[in-house]
């Protein structure tokens, strides 16, 4: 059992063990509510939260044509899953850069915002539905190191693909994409555990839509 | 009583005391006192018996190496070498290799025949092949040993033919003559008329050998007999009497390291293409570089030769092996404390933009030896296969047996290598499910009566249509009613019904053999993948798309192909999907590096913010 797998089981491990805490205390509820009101046409009317979920379900892709292959035969990815992989990488690509630039700004740090650990966490009382109020401290470092991790990843893997690095090189770039990929995987489920309030918060502007 | 019992007692045991086990004999041709100069072989020639030969001796005995050899070298531990132990059922037969291949057109049999215990390969005991029989056939390509040399393999029947061929020793000249007027092509002749004891004295270069002991009689003596047909000639030697000196000795030009030529004899390949002029041919780079054959498939007294591949260091329990494989010149191996990579003055590959997996899938050689794949495999003819070198070869290029190279097969390593490959084609005993091949030589009378004569001497296969394999079938039955042949071909078991008729079934009997191979090793700029990953993941590349001819001689199947991703672990909707997927690589790429650029620059533009609040508010 190689390295990699040993700690990328260990990783997921965390990431199974957070998403049973997130479903117990409601904090998927929202990306499910996200999906179920996506409909046709949504895209063109909502394209942030259409880029947003389109996102989300390119890196589950990802996720499990990369991981898993390594996490149950030691083997990297091959065949149709890499296939797979590739195709669903370019989306990922497009949709990070887009969420970038969309949510970029609502993810500022104010001045002495992390002073305080509280505001690490959203805060389940705060209903109102403002940005500032969605993106705790916690989820705007989770989504810069997502960014930067994003970055990584990609890079990693697209220089892997010129003629620019040896043997060793190629390895290191390989490892660098693995690792990268895995630290990314466990930084969005935390940003979603840092973001756990966000459920009162879309039930208010659910009922808000309905009342509209 | 007592003092004689003691008496005794002390006598027997200082006897076992000193009784002193003979040291291993160590002679003087087998170890080095450290210089690294060849040794001047001026030596006596010595007949079997041990007799010594001398110019003017009646009868002119032929050389015996092992004789000649003997007060040197230790003649029994260099016959359990690698090129004579294939018998030696201890010995494992490591890495599937070159088989025999017995190709006969009229019985349309082309059967790989090992006595290693290599899967696909068949024992020639269990097609009643006598060790006399398969070194008249294929002696021509052994150095000698093995079954030639071991009376105890001798079929009982065969006793009295031995005595009149006498054994095949190891020729040590095969291998270690440098002489330019030896002749490896004599040892052919030689052994084709059972001149066994003979053949050495006649590949030397300072010996004629005449007659045939083919012909004598079961009763004829080296030391004299009458013969009753005076058309019949005896075999006998003449030696070039200039070549012995005053004191009756000879110089042999022996070397250790065995020339390049004298490899070539036994490993050469010819590739058959529409230009195939030799020039047009490079040869392995290695050797173009200087190196000799030998310089990497080393061997030590015990003459077991490094075959070379990944693995045998291990199997063989040869730590030594592992620094002599590409990867042990080229790269290093694991193994060793000390650095190994680099031998020979190896280049380090760079192996610029390679991903890592191709390491772990493929062997060195997928990529960098044997013939750049085309569109079909090359059809090819070895020197083992096809007797090339030797004065009986067929020079046409259709002549049996029918080997393709190069095929990508998977390895039982699970990686990708280049092999040769060819369709066993054999008559067979169905018994119960199991098959068992036919010894040719039971068809060949019957299938005579219904193949065609091979009248322009192509050696190629017979026409055989399914209504002469009905009637082969028929005639086998009527010669014994207790037979229930089959015929194998083109990776189909053919039986004849109940009915009469003739069924084609898949079987895996009839799954093709092939072997690794490793070389000619091409330079790296003709290296698999040197222009683009798309030399091997193009939707349509040989390494994967090349197609493989399914050689049959049966009429019907004439022309069917497989493609090289059926011999690998892959399926071919992948491998084309995975072709495919380059045409978009490009713009992944693209896409991907603008999305990291886009990434960069938010992430610029709000640490630049983030610094600017920060020195803002510390100025406040």
């Amino acid at each position: 059992m190689n390295m990699f797998r040993v700690i990328s089981t260990i990783g997921f491990l965390g990431v199974i063990a957070a998403i049973i805490y997130l479903n117990r205390a409601g904090g998927l509820t929202g990306l499910v509510v996200e999906i179920r009101r996506i409909r046709f046409g949504d895209f063109r009317r909502d394209s942030k939260r259409s880029v947003y979920v389109l996102g989300i379900a390119s890196f589950i892709i990802l996720i499990l044509t990369g991981f898993l292959p390594i996490l149950f035969t030691g083997n990297s990815v091959t065949g149709v899953a890499l296939v797979l992989h590739v195709v669903a990488a370019p989306v990922f690509a497009v949709c990070i850069a887009i969420v970038g630039i969309l949510w970029a700004d609502s993810h500022r740090f104010e001045p002495g915002e992390l002073r305080n650990r509280s505001g690490l966490v959203t805060e389940k009382k705060r209903g109102k539905s403002s940005k500032k109020q969605i993106n705790s401290g916690g989820q705007k470092i989770t989504f810069w190191l997502a960014l930067v991790l994003s970055i990584v990843v990609m890079t990693s893997m697209i220089l892997s693909m010129h003629a620019l690095f040896g043997t060793h090189g190629q390895e290191v770039l390989l490892d660098l994409h693995r690792y990268s990929a895995l630290f990314l995987v466990i930084a969005c489920v935390a940003s979603l555990c840092f973001g756990i309030g966000v459920k009162p918060v879309l039930k208010n502007q659910k009922t808000e839509d309905k009342i509209k | 009583m007592t003092t004689t019992r003691l008496i005794v007692l002390i006598f027997i045991s200082t006897s076992i005391c000193t009784i002193q086990v003979p040291a291993q004999e160590t002679k003087l041709g087998d170890v080095s006192d450290g210089n690294r100069s060849t040794p001047v072989h001026l030596i006596d020639l010595y007949d079997e018996e041990g007799s010594l030969i001398r110019p003017g001796d009646e009868p002119m005995l032929p050389f015996s190496t092992r004789q000649t050899c003997l007060p040197c070298h230790d003649y029994h531990k260099i016959s359990s070498g690698w090129h004579f132990n294939a018998a030696n059922p201890d010995v494992p037969p490591g890495r599937r290799g070159q088989p025999w291949i017995l190709a006969d057109r009229t019985t349309a049999t082309q059967l790989p025949l090992s006595y290693r215990n290599w899967t696909g390969a068949y024992q020639p005991d269990d097609l009643g092949i006598t060790p006399l029989q398969f070194i008249q056939r294929f002696g021509r390509h052994m150095p000698g040993g093995s079954i030639g040399d071991d009376e105890e393999r001798q079929a009982p029947e065969n006793v009295m033919r031995w005595w009149v061929s006498g054994k095949l020793e190891v020729n040590c000249l095969s291998c270690h003559d440098a002489e330019q007027g030896h002749d490896q092509a004599e040892f052919d002749t030689q052994i084709r008329k059972q001149n066994f004891r003979w053949s050495a004295s006649a590949t030397s270069g300072f010996a004629t050998v005449r007659g045939s002991a083919k012909d004598m009689p079961d009763n004829y003596s080296i030391y004299g007999s009458l013969l009753d047909d005076g058309r019949k000639i005896p075999p006998s030697v003449a030696y070039d009497k200039t070549r012995f000196n005053t004191q009756g000795k000879v110089l042999f030009n022996i070397v250790r390291q065995v020339p390049n030529e004298r490899c070539y004899f036994c490993h050469s390949t010819k590739i058959i293409t529409d230009e195939s002029e030799r020039w047009e041919f490079d040869e392995d780079v290695h050797l173009v570089a200087g190196m000799k054959c030998v310089d990497c498939h080393r061997n030590g007294l015990d003459h077991d030769m490094v075959r070379g591949y990944e693995g045998e260091a291990e199997e063989y329990d040869k730590p030594g092996a592992a620094t002599l494989t590409c990867k042990g010149c080229h790269l290093g191996e694991d193994l060793s404390e000390s650095p190994s990579a680099g031998r020979l003055g190896a280049p380090i590959p760079k192996h610029v933009g390679i991903p890592p997996v191709h390491f772990r899938k493929l062997t060195c050689t997928s990529c960098h030896s044997g013939p750049w794949p085309e569109e079909n495999a090359y059809n090819i003819k070895t020197s083992r296969a096809h007797a090339l070198g030797t004065h009986r070869v067929n020079r046409s290029d259709e002549a049996l047996p029918h080997i393709l190279a190069p095929v990508f097969v998977e390895q039982e390593d699970g990686k990708i290598a280049p092999h040769k490959m060819f369709w066993p084609a054999f008559w067979v005993q169905v018994e119960g499910g199991a098959v068992k091949p036919l010894d040719p030589e039971i068809v060949r009378p019957v299938a005579a009566n219904f193949v065609e004569r091979d009248t322009l001497g192509t050696g190629d296969w017979p026409d055989l249509t399914e209504q002469k394999i009905v009637a082969i079938m028929r005639g086998l039955v009527e010669g014994d009613s207790t037979l229930t042949p089959a015929y194998i071909a083109g990776g189909k078991l053919y039986s004849m019904t109940e009915s009469g008729e003739l069924s084609a079934e898949d079987h895996p009997v009839a799954e093709p053999y092939s072997w690794a191979f490793a070389h000619d090793v091409r330079p790296a700029r003709q290296s698999l993948g040197i222009r683009s990953c798309g030399d091997c993941h193009a939707s349509d590349s040989p390494f994967y798309f090349a197609k493989i001819g399914i050689d049959t001689p049966v009429a019907s199947q004439n022309g069917t192909t497989k493609i090289m991703v059926d011999f690998q672990d892959t399926s071919s909707f992948y491998a084309r999907l995975f072709g495919l997927s380059f045409l978009f690589r490009p713009a992944l790429k693209i896409i991907v590096l603008a999305a990291s650029a886009v990434l960069i620059m938010i992430l610029f533009i709000y640490l630049l913010r983030g610094f600017s609040l920060f020195l803002q508010s510390n100025r406040d």
